[in-house]
């Protein structure tokens, strides 16, 4: 699917200001250490206004990284779509103060049937 | 070898005392949290105390009027929400319930009107409060802060 070195798919985001990218698709790395649905670095948090559709802090989560630190994770509601696969799914994309990644994790994966085929570098959707 | 040993500066973390009063029940809970995750020795309490109150300004230092009002308001109204709204979904937008629809494409487009913040959520929803972040996880260096 994609020919890139790391597992990824390619998704558009609908958020307030619409769907993103305008055109084509983004391509974001499948990180199955990560267990929530749509990790977004804090630039694109900004950029797709997710502040417009954030859920109650009490929904927040507390995030902690493998190597023991521990912080919020802002969460707001969202739909994502993966065009190849024909699905729209609505769920949640998180950020932290100074994340720069952008992730798919195991929620995400949860709706999808994938396949990695490591010597043709590819993710396959079934 | 020596040489370099001996041009090696090492910086003291200063550190400082906080005084305050909580009650006897949240003071063991932490007391015996602090011992589990940090061990029993000099310090647990201290690196525990730190941790919390890092994740505490994290979390209250960004927050803006009105994302404010709107957290206010859904705590208020909270329990009336999930019996009238139940599975589907609710924004709330300067500290109302403003719009309700049964998937998130027809409540998410922005408002008309100048509106900063909006909470926009499915009712009743079970969200995980705890998230295993990857190895991929760093956080950006944050740099020093002007004077």
């Amino acid at each position: 699917m994609n020919g890139i070195d790391v597992p990824a798919v390619g998704v558009s985001i609908l958020g307030p200001t619409g769907a993103f990218p305008g055109k084509g698709e983004l391509l974001v790395r499948v990180d199955t250490g990560y267990d929530g649905f749509f990790l977004i670095s804090e630039g694109l948090y900004k950029k797709l206004r997710l502040r417009l559709s954030e859920t109650p802090r009490q929904l927040w989560a507390i995030g902690r990284s493998v190597t023991g630190e521990v912080f919020v994770l802002r969460r707001a509601s969202m739909m994502v779509e993966v065009p190849k696969a024909g699905l729209r799914l609505e769920g949640y994309g998180e950020t932290f103060k100074r994340n720069e990644e952008d992730l798919l994790g195991l929620r995400f994966l949860e709706a999808l049937r994938i396949t990695l085929d490591g010597p043709s570098k590819m993710t396959r959707l079934l | 070898m020596t040489r370099v040993m001996a041009e090696k500066v090492v910086v003291a973390k200063i550190m400082a005392v906080v005084k305050g009063f909580v009650s006897e029940a949240l003071e063991e809970c932490f007391r015996r949290k602090a011992m589990e995750k940090y061990g029993y020795s000099k310090g647990a309490l201290s690196k525990a105390l730190e941790k919390a109150i890092e994740l505490w300004l994290e979390l209250e230092t960004d927050e803006t009027e009105e994302e404010k009002v709107n957290n206010e308001a859904y705590a208020k109204v909270k329990d009336e929400i999930l019996q009238s709204y139940r599975g589907k979904y609710v924004a709330i937008a300067r500290g109302k319930v403003v719009a309700s629809g049964d998937s998130y494409a027809e409540i998410c487009p922005i408002p008309k009107g100048k509106v900063s913040h909006r909470l926009v959520f499915k009712v009743g929803e079970e969200l995980p409060r705890r998230v295993s972040l990857g190895w991929r996880v760093s956080r950006k260096e944050a740099g020093l802060t002007d004077k």
